[in-house]
């Protein structure tokens, strides 16, 4: 590892090391294996120059004129800047090129007999050419790196956002399920005291649940189970006989790791809707598996009027639990919801892929 | 004196909760007890009432919403007086917004049942003495 992270951060300096071998390679060692002809020895002090010139130019726009310039929106005072760069080293290599009279020198090293005339402005297109070409180079590189490093920092805002969301949206129950359970135990106590044990048992074991299994991003679907049934029989504990509620839960079960408390907020649902104080009702919970599918299917009486009934502000509420789903299981689950069955039943239907 | 009250929850248990704490004390007589906010306003139509102990989240008809009707019926007439019975605490403001007596927490003990019970009682006796008498201060004799 930290072998690694050692030769990683060395890369980019390997690179811009070779990159400039290259280039010298270029200049210095090109053009004298290629031919027999003997270079002045100003020629060499001018290429050393051009070169550190060259070096500058680089670092001067990929380290200064790109960030401060071209990325915050100036574009005219970097094509100013770059013209400015340009002329500058045109002028700096013209007084070497004629300080040294190189073009004199060259052309007697390349005529040794004397024939032709020197061009005194032969050095010009060449060095724009290469002058160009290293601005060009630095400038991708630059923007390279800038795109590369907001790529990163989406893909890491993208990540914490889902992970912030997720935590968001995890698994709460809700209080007041907690605070009018206790109450409905507080008063079993003084009727039922054995009903009220057992209550208060199963109460525990939800809080158990919900305290340290949705600590963790995975539970075992037998575990899931065990908390809707829970969670079912101490809702019927405060409903009147008016509201007849039925589990079917598969056995045997196959047991496999579920994310938690995903089923909950179906059931909470219609508990929330499907409860009235005066008409009858029924909620009819269904959870089967098909291989590795699970299944559930939740029925609940519909009253027209529009019914707040027992927890108002719910946990979390069937669009939260989507997005839920959308971030656990993407393109592994179906959610249908009938608002209105021909029995005159809200019906939700998931099937949930837990391979 | 005596105060009439009714109990409203839709849930079995803390209606029986209620109901046991009111037998419990002897300045309350229970006339009425109902698990919807429906069946209390036809009960109250034919026998008024002091005090209601009203649960707000019910299906049907929220406690609230029966406290705005009351509220609305109630002008000049016999005062009924709401003390409101629920998990919820978010709710309180609303609670005094329809002009609650109290606010008792589920799950609440006979204590604090027993304190909104007697502030009951104390804001009855208020108004049984429109002009309290003046308490005469007699200055000692020189």
């Amino acid at each position: 590892m930290a072998v690694t992270l050692f030769s990683r951060r060395y890369v980019p300096l390997l690179i811009h090391v070779l990159g400039w071998f290259l280039m010298g390679y270029l200049l210095f060692f090109y053009q004298s294996f290629n031919s027999d002809i003997q270079f002045p020895r100003l020629f060499w002090v001018r290429q050393c120059i051009f070169f550190g010139l060259m070096v500058g130019t680089f670092y001067l726009n990929s380290q200064r004129l790109v960030p401060r310039l071209l990325l915050q929106g100036r574009t005219s005072h970097y094509i100013l800047s770059l013209l400015a760069v340009i002329i500058v080293v045109i002028v700096l290599v013209g007084c070497v090129e004629f300080g040294f009279d190189l073009s004199t020198k060259m052309h007697l090293a390349f005529h040794p007999d004397g024939k032709g005339k020197p061009k005194p402005y032969g050095w010009v297109q060449p060095t724009l050419f290469t002058i160009f070409l290293v601005l060009g180079i630095s400038t991708s590189i630059a923007m390279l790196l800038k795109w590369q490093d907001d790529a990163n920092l989406r893909t890491a805002l993208e990540q914490a956002k889902t992970t912030s969301e997720l935590s968001f949206l995890k698994a709460q129950i809700n209080p007041h399920f907690f605070f009018n359970t206790l109450n409905n135990i507080y008063a079993l106590t003084l009727i039922d005291t054995e009903t009220a044990r057992e209550a208060i048992h199963r109460l525990s074991r939800m809080m158990r649940y919900v305290l340290y299994e949705t600590q963790s991003g995975t539970t075992l679907l037998s575990k899931e189970l065990s908390f809707v049934s829970d969670y079912i029989q101490l809702m019927q504990l405060r409903l009147t006989d008016k509201v007849s509620v039925t589990l079917n839960t598969p056995s045997p079960l196959y047991d496999q790791p579920i994310a938690p408390m995903l089923l909950l907020p179906f059931v909470e649902n219609a508990f929330k809707h499907g409860v009235s104080a005066l008409h009858p009702s029924r909620i009819h919970i269904a959870i089967q598996q098909q291989q590795n599918k699970l299944l559930l299917d939740v029925h609940n009486t519909v009253f027209v009027e529009k019914t707040p009934s027992l927890e108002a502000g719910n946990g979390i509420g069937l669009t939260n639990t989507r997005r839920r789903l959308d971030l656990l299981y993407p393109d592994q689950y179906a959610l249908q919801i009938n608002e209105h069955t021909q029995a005159g039943e809200y019906h939700v239907h998931l099937t949930l892929d837990l391979s | 004196m005596t105060l009439s009250c009714i109990a409203v929850d839709d849930e079995p248990l803390a209606l029986g909760l209620v109901c046991a704490f009111i037998e419990k004390t002897p300045f309350l007589n229970l006339v009425g007890r109902y698990s919807s906010a429906v069946e209390a306003l036809q009960g109250l139509m034919t026998t008024p009432v002091d005090v209601i102990f009203l649960d707000i989240q019910m299906p049907d008809l929220t406690g609230l919403e029966l406290a705005r009707v009351l509220e609305r019926s109630n002008r000049g007439a016999h005062t009924t007086r709401i003390i409101f019975t629920t998990a919820f605490d978010q709710f309180a403001l609303d609670g005094f917004r329809v002009d609650a007596l109290d606010y008792l927490l589920k799950p609440f003990n006979y204590e604090e049942f027993l304190r909104a019970a007697s502030k009951a009682r104390h804001y009855f006796e208020l108004i049984q003495r429109p002009d309290p008498t003046p308490v005469a201060v007699q200055a000692p004799a020189p």
